[in-house]
């Protein structure tokens, strides 16, 4: 199925991505459980107020209630999608375009490996190394729970909210891979995987403001994550993941579709 | 036997770039020479035979296997140079070599250290801090340090020193023995010429002639450049039945194929101060095959 050599291989060269956002990623989970008071409200609640709009831009206007309920507005709002997000741009395009751009790809595609189970290998490199990212996240958020606030965190609810997050990452992976099958140059891929998943999120900003700009909700990818209706748990929340997957599979199929058949100037 | 098969190939890329019906075969055992200057379309001929580019109109096919469909098969057996050579910077050159082994599935690495013994090649340090030189010995190493049966060689000499380009040429000689079939592409004709049984001559994307290297070697021209005492000596002797090309006060241009014999009994008649062999195109050694159309 995979090349197991390549694999390590890949591991090996990119843990130090994933290790820097592991720490960007603590440092603002692990600030963010501190901020959470569940008698008096927090500070945040207070700029909530003062600027409402600036707030709702990023995310941050949810319900703040409960522990699971303030991280989600607080952390699944925005910062645990753009910065995923930006991991998932930088190893797409390292896994793939890069290697045909830079010409390392000619050694793989010609050493007996073909290119299925060389683009199968890049898949299971991507995905487990965003796995990694976001069981790491979970068990961070679930252990700083317990210590600053011991059975606040409702783990289920929490576990529900992540699983949404690995969707959501899923589906980007899937956008970001796709381009860099596409095209054979690191700028392309680089502006188009990395500026589709941008535009969403610039949408759903906008999304966020109430009144006229509502209906930009349907405009944007992001909609189909849905944290309050997954610690709710509802089925249209459920089913939109299911949506989230199929994009998923659909780009990772159709990036590898492209890269099978294209010619490289390798 | 023919191990490699290549009918038809036409790649077109606009701009008369490109290559247009190339067509040629070599057989089992046999070292083919691809000869051409830069941008004639060898290295895209060879990137249709490592499959990754397919073909358009025509076909090549390896050991009886389509290049397009079936290269990982194929590259089982194939050791390649590419003619430029991308390793993986961030790796040593010992873990590079290791990774490619591994990677191939390859158990044994007795051979990939007598290669590197042969080339003398260091593999500890970086990649990135290598030389060009370094970096083709670990090219060629990697090339054959499977044992393929098939080889094919974008410019495998380029960067190396005299030296290591003898020690090249007789990896090339052992191996033809062993009864390897091997495609070797060059813009040099010493190149090839000493390991090669024949050459295939590209030009603009066509194939302009196929030939035994002996027959080239004896078709093969030199461009002569005789200075005189004096210009009159000069324009008498351009009057002779040679190949004149240029005559510029006391130094004539002159080409001479394996007639040099007649040359020098010729030059003996006049007071010639120098003669030089001037550095040589591809164009000038096959002005027979290139035609009037190089001018």
């Amino acid at each position: 199925m995979i090349n197991w050599v390549l694999f390590k291989e890949e591991w090996k060269s990119n843990y130090k991505i994933l290790i820097i956002f592991m720490l960007i990623l603590t440092m603002y989970t692990s600030i963010m459980i501190t901020m959470f008071d569940p008698l008096l409200g927090t500070a945040l609640d207070e700029f909530a107020k003062l600027m409402p709009d600036i707030m709702a831009l990023v995310g941050m206007n949810g319900s703040t209630a409960t522990l699971v309920s303030f991280m989600s507005t607080y952390l699944y709002g925005f910062i645990m999608i753009a910065f995923p997000l930006i991991f998932i741009v930088m190893l797409s395009v390292r896994l793939i375009v890069s290697k045909v751009d830079q010409g390392f790809m000619g050694y793989l595609l010609s050493s007996g490996n073909d290119r299925g189970k060389v683009i199968r290998t890049q898949i299971a490199v991507l995905l487990s190394q965003i796995l990694a990212l976001l069981v790491y996240v979970v068990c961070l958020g679930i252990v700083c729970g317990a210590l600053m606030f011991p059975g606040d965190l409702d783990i289920f609810a929490y576990l529900r909210l992540n699983l949404g997050a690995l969707a959501l990452y899923f589906a980007f992976a899937g956008i970001c891979f796709m381009f860099s099958c596409i095209f054979n140059e690191t700028k392309n891929a680089a502006l188009l995987g990395a500026g589709i998943p941008i535009v969403f999120i610039l949408i759903q900003m906008l999304g966020n403001m109430k009144g006229d700009l509502e209906n930009l909700k349907y405009a944007t990818m992001l909609t189909l994550f849905d944290p309050e209706g997954l610690i709710a748990k509802t089925d249209t929340a459920f089913l939109m993941l299911g949506v989230l997957a199929v994009i998923g599979i659909v780009c990772f199929w159709f990036g590898s579709f492209v890269f099978k058949r294209k010619d490289m100037s390798l | 036997m023919n191990v490699i098969e290549i009918a038809n190939l036409t790649r077109d890329y606009g701009d008369g770039r490109g290559i247009f019906d190339v067509s040629f075969t070599i057989s089992e055992g046999e070292v083919f020479g691809f000869l051409g200057p830069n941008g004639a379309g060898k290295t895209t001929t060879i990137r249709h035979l490592l499959g990754f580019i397919h073909a358009k109109s025509g076909s090549c096919s390896i050991l009886g296997k389509d290049c397009g469909t079936n290269s990982a098969e194929i590259q089982k057996l194939l050791g390649y140079i590419p003619g430029e050579i991308a390793l993986k910077n961030d790796m040593s050159g010992q873990q590079f070599l290791k990774f490619m082994a591994e990677y191939r599935g390859m158990k044994d690495m007795g051979r990939c250290a007598e290669l590197m013994e042969r080339f003398e090649l260091n593999p500890k340090g970086k990649i990135k801090k290598m030389s060009k030189g370094m970096k083709q010995k670990i090219g060629i190493i990697t090339a054959f340090m499977h044992d393929p049966k098939v080889l094919i060689l974008d410019e495998p000499t380029s960067g190396l020193d005299p030296l290591m380009q003898n020690t090249f040429v007789k990896l090339i000689m052992e191996e033809k023995q062993r009864g390897k079939t091997i495609l070797m592409s060059s813009h040099m004709f010493e190149e090839v010429e000493r390991t090669s049984d024949r050459v295939g001559i590209i030009k603009d994307g066509r194939i302009v002639s196929i030939s035994d290297v002996d027959t080239l070697r004896q078709s093969k021209q030199r461009r002569y450049c005789i200075t005189f005492q004096s210009a009159d000596e000069a324009s008498r002797f351009a009057k002779e039945e040679f190949a004149v090309q240029a005559v510029d006060d006391q130094m004539v241009q002159v080409m001479i194929g394996n007639d040099i014999q007649r040359l020098i009994a010729v030059l003996n008649t006049y007071h010639v101060l120098n003669l030089d062999i001037a550095q040589q195109s591809l164009e000038d050694l096959f002005m027979h095959f290139y035609g009037g159309d190089s001018k």
